[in-house]
């Protein structure tokens, strides 16, 4: 911009300033403006190169509380030395005047400097302690209930008194304060030769345009190319938004939605699935139990039976079954759901159709210690597919199509696993170019008919459980697993929306 | 899951092959395992098969691998001679630990490895399998110290005093469990019993204290044993026999000829131990068309049955027909026809199966709750401020005391690996309180809001809980003002077609005369407010914060 159409963004403030300058050559304040005001104009100024502004550090010396308070009151050893002028006191008294840690403190300034002696346990001021109306500290104390002193500045005399204040409790402080200096620029002096004869108009407004004044006078100019402060978007949550469209691409592939409960029966957590009582797994260090509430209660008692029976011999499944004597109590009993598979439970038990395709995602909790790679309460991804002759090599392409969809994968592989309720089971693993190697996607299955039969479904049931968290950290390149649930309001400010 | 060592070379002398650490990586697969690490020749396996015991040591998986690379396949068969020897067992063990069984092994060379594999299989079945020894626990003698018969009964702790393992000195069955390590691992098995399980051999020698520990004069085996006696003491007799089976047969693997013990009861009923059994069971073969998606045919079958170490009795010629087949009797893991399916689909290898995507017509749909969820989400980042997630996990402390409220009733963990992480929220609005105190250092304001589950007590309720969704939002920063953040709920909920009214409510977590209950009609739905410098204070957050919590409309 040339100078002139520069001169013309000038405000009111940064013209007074600059004036000031060109006298002064440096300033670090003004006498007709805040510092709030001096310092925007200055950085106004400053960013269309007029100005410079020096950067310097200083110590200032500033009151705290019990400064404070001496400048309203005195320092004790005055306020003693005042009461002494009325009346000789006794220790005692002096204590009750004071109290005792101020009073012994004012008593030995007092006799080091001569102004009082002690006799028989009664002070007297001497000549010297009649005379002594103020203390250099006290002074000191003055000056500084005015304003802050800067520390390179204070005289001899002040500075001892600064020195003998620093021993005392919390009267006075040193700070570290940056000072700004601004200094006029050659481009800064060369506009105020350029400054146009009558001001912009500041502040347009309907008044403005009402009264036509725009047609004969001209709106002061904005420095359209100064920095702004970032807005802060209203964003969604990045692993929100990825839980989001995960959603959005099971709904895509056929899939309905389901929900289920946190707080769960371990009916629902492990028996309906065929998970035996005894199952170390089932444990305290492997879920979580609660001290309160401790009991549910179990459902329609079709399931519960054929339920307890296909553990204790098959029931009418085909099969042995797990040959122990199950325990209605310890179905009862409740835990924060540490898989989302009682969900697909739940829903077999209200009604499935056939063919039906049926996702949920939801917070599971396991006692593991928070750190880069375990949290204790993340989210599953849980599906299962229903079809008349559905096969173990449908569960193989659906999987295969979930990870290349879902997940981005261009290659996965197939593993046996073993999970308490599937049968056959697998673990699939995709390749991960970012970090090119396999990485562990998530096991799934066939439900074993134990499972299936007792709630009551005759066809073959796809079911897979992911924990989608990692392949969420996958995508984003993260390897600390807490970002996820990120704290940082700075970090969650920096994520893109958009990919 | 268990994991185990092997040493490579072991595992192709008994093989008959040899193998590279990435062949066994890929031939791991046929007994579930996978490979954690290798150090030249030292593997470690983590076998994923839980419900497999009989693969958990060198030998069950050098059967395995054996039936894919030679001719020995179908039922792995293993003789044993007629019993020599008895064991004789007391009435006073019934309702203690009734269960014993036990084998011999006669002219078996021990050498490191074998010695080795012998502790691993032992710790690995009696502490995994057997669930810390309670269900199993295993005993190996020097059979040549020992004298016949034996007799397993229950004695009073004081009475007997005999040498345990490894300590060097007499003590009572009473005093292993106060001083011996493995007493104080495993005294608890026994404790709660007036008598505790005791072998002692003919010539009135103590042999074992099982669970606990075996005698430091037959109990202990060195390279030097030649001939060995396996005792294995339990709850149930499925369990104690599986777990002998899977001893006997790993040292028969290694050239031991094994010997049957007999076993006699009070009643004078003997039985005999152990048995190499094996069990039928018929499978359809329509469950195996329809589980590999395709016509699998009978010779077909037969190979893979014989690969997964099945017999096969007779194949029935018809399609509705069944695979008549045998499995070894410590297969606990197999209940189901889909059991054997599933070792058929192993041995034919996973990734040799074409994967096909199902066709099939079904719509998709998301659920209300997300979709209403979702829309109100949109709805508050239209206002500016970004969404957070945390912890439904918490603690009491920052439900209540920090927010300046009396505790209440909640969910609680019997089991929390931290007093930090020991409830389930009851309302949202500390976790954004304790999401601002974390961002003190960062530029204000700051506007957040989050849409999460808080769970409460239901007595009504079949989980006793009822857990809901919640919208909260929090402003911070040395201008934030009530009208705003009243004006954001206001305007949210009258997004949703609904008009709230606020009622003049003090309550303790904000500032007297700075908060208000938020209505639909009648019906209480949430409260907004200024919140309380004390509150403040206690997160250590030096700006003020207004904040509102209401159920998701």
């Amino acid at each position: 911009m040339n100078l002139k159409l520069l001169a013309e963004t000038l405000q009111p403030a940064e013209v007074i300033l600059l004036k000031a300058l060109s006298k002064s050559k440096v300033l670090d304040s003004h006498n007709r403006m805040s510092n709030v005001a001096f310092m925007r104009a200055a950085m106004y100024l400053s960013n269309k190169k007029l100005v410079r502004i020096l950067k310097s550090e200083k110590q200032v010396i500033t009151l705290m509380e019990n400064g404070i308070d001496a400048a309203k009151k005195f320092l004790p050893e005055l306020i003693l030395a005042n009461a002494l002028k009325k009346e000789s006191l006794t220790f005692k008294r002096g204590e009750k005047l004071l109290g005792s840690d101020k009073f012994r403190f004012a008593i030995g300034y007092l006799r080091s400097g001569n102004y009082v002696r002690v006799e028989k346990g009664i002070i007297y001021l001497t000549s010297e302690g009649k005379n002594l109306k103020t203390t250099p500290e006290m002074n000191l104390i003055k000056k500084l209930s005015k304003s802050e002193l800067n520390l390179s500045k204070l005289s001899a005399a002040e500075k001892a008194s600064f020195l003998a204040l620093s021993k005392r409790k919390r009267v006075i402080s040193l700070v570290k304060r940056t000072e700004y200096n601004v200094r006029i620029t050659p481009r800064g002096e060369e506009i105020l030769t350029n400054l146009p004869r009558i001001p912009g108009i500041e502040l347009n407004s309907p008044s403005v345009i009402k009264s036509g004044i725009w047609k004969s006078k001209k709106f002061r100019r904005y420095d359209v190319e100064a920095p702004v402060p970032d807005t802060h978007l209203g964003k969604k949550q990045p692993y929100m938004q990825f839980l989001d469209d995960i959603r959005t691409k099971m709904v895509e592939l056929g899939f309905k939605e389901m929900n289920g409960p946190l707080i769960e029966t371990e009916f629902h957590n492990f028996d309906a699935l065929y998970q035996p009582q005894n199952h170390p797994a089932r444990t305290f260090t492997d879920v979580y139990k609660l001290k309160n509430p401790k009991m549910g209660k179990l459902p329609n008692k079709k399931f519960v039976d054929a339920v307890k029976a296909a553990h204790e011999t098959g029931g009418k499944t085909g099969s042995k079954g797990l040959q122990y004597s199950w325990n209605d109590k310890i179905s009862k009993q409740l835990m924060p759901r540490s898989h989302t598979t009682p969900v697909s439970a739940r829903q077999m038990m209200k009604g499935i159709e056939v063919p039906g395709k049926y996702f949920g995602v939801g917070r599971v909790f396991r006692p593991d210690v928070l750190d880069a790679t375990h949290l204790l309460e993340f989210n599953q991804l849980e599906g299962i597919v229903i079809d008349k002759d559905l096969s173990f090599a449908n569960l193989l392409g659906m999987l295969k199509k979930f990870a290349i969809e879902a997940a981005g994968a261009k290659k996965v592989r197939f593993f046996p696993d073993y999970f308490p309720f599937t049968e056959p089971s697998v673990q699939m693993d995709v390749w991960s170019e970012k970090l090119n190697k396999w990485v562990e996607f998530g096991g799934a299955g066939i439900f074993r008919p134990e499972l299936t039969e007792s709630l009551g479904i005759k066809e073959p049931v796809i079911a897979w459980g992911l924990g989608i968290d990692r392949m969420f950290m996958q995508k984003i390149g993260s390897r600390d697993i807490r970002e996820l649930f990120a704290d940082n309001i700075a970090w969650l400010r920096k994520q893109g929306a958009i990919e | 899951m268990p994991t185990i060592d092997i040493h490579k070379q072991d595992l192709e002398e008994l093989t008959g092959r040899k193998f590279t650490v990435s062949e066994l990586a890929e031939v791991a697969q046929y007994f579930k395992g996978e490979v954690e690490s290798a150090d030249g020749h030292n593997i470690k396996l983590e076998i994923k098969s839980t419900d497999r015991p009989d693969l958990w040591n060198v030998e069950g998986i050098a059967r395995v691998l054996r039936a894919h690379y030679s001719k020995n396949q179908g039922v792995p068969k293993y003789k044993a001679k007629s019993p020599k020897t008895t064991i004789n067992v007391s009435k006073k063990v019934k309702g203690i630990r009734p269960h014993i069984a036990a084998a011999i092994v006669r002219n078996i060379k021990i050498d490191d490895f074998s010695l080795r594999q012998l502790i691993q299989t032992q710790e690995k079945i009696a502490g995994t399998f057997g669930r810390k020894r309670r269900e199993v626990a295993i005993g190996i003698f020097n059979l040549d110290k020992l004298t016949a018969p034996l007799l397993y009964t229950a004695e009073k702790p004081d009475k007997i005093k005999f040498e345990p393992l490894d300590l060097g000195k007499e003590m009572t069955m009473a005093e292993v469990l106060e001083i011996h390590p493995k007493g104080k691992e495993f005294g608890h098995l026994v404790k709660p019993f007036a008598h505790y399980p005791i072998i002692i051999d003919a010539d009135n020698k103590v042999v074992s204290m099982p669970p606990i520990i075996n005698s430091e004069h037959s109990g202990k085996v060195t390279t030097r044993s030649k001939n060995l006696l396996i005792e294995v003491t339990g709850l149930e007799m499925r369990y104690v026999e599986t777990a002998l089976n899977i001893l006997a047969m790993s040292l028969a693997d290694r050239g031991g000829t094994i010997e049957q013990v007999n076993i006699s009861d009070a009643n004078g009923t003997t039985i005999v131990t152990p048995t190499f059994g094996v069990k039928d069971m018929s499978v359809p073969k329509s469950l195996i068309n329809r589980t590999f998606g395709r016509h699998v045919s009978d010779s077909e079958i037969k190979s893979l049955l014989l690969k997964s170490r099945y017999d096969i009795n007779h194949i029935d010629k018809t399609k509705s027909g069944h695979a008549h087949i045998e499995y070894p009797s410590y297969r606990q893991d197999i209940m189901h026809p889909i059991d054997v399916v599933e070792d058929m689909l192993i041995s034919y290898g996973y990734n040799n199966i074409e994967p096909i995507y199902p066709i099939m017509s079904t719509q998709g749909k998301l659920s209300k709750e997300t979709n209403r969820n979702k829309r109100i989400r949109e709805l508050m980042v239209g206002t500016g401020a970004q969404e957070i997630t945390t912890f439904i996990l918490t603690n009491k402390t920052n439900l209540f005391q920090k927010m300046n409220l009396t505790e209440d009733n909640i969910v609680e963990l019997t089991n929390p690996v931290s007093s930090n992480w020991s409830t389930l929220r009851n309302w949202l609005a500390p976790s954004l309180v304790e999401f601002l105190s974390k961002n003190t250092k960062v530029d204000y304001p700051q506007r957040i809001f989050e849409l999460g589950q808080v769970v409460n007590l239901n007595k009504r309720s079949e989980t006793g809980t009822i857990d809901e969704y919640k919208l909260a939002y929090a402003e911070a920063g040395s201008k934030v003002n009530f009208t705003r953040a009243k004006s954001i709920l206001q305007s949210i909920i009258r997004a949703t077609g609904k008009s709230p009214t606020f009622i003049t409510q003090d309550y303790p977590s904000f500032i007297p005369g700075r908060s208000a209950e938020v209505k639909l009609g009648e019906k209480s739905i949430g409260i907004i407010g200024e919140l309380h410098p004390k509150v403040l204070t206690n997160w250590k957050i030096e700006v003020p914060v207004v904040c509102w919590e209401i159920k998701s409309i």
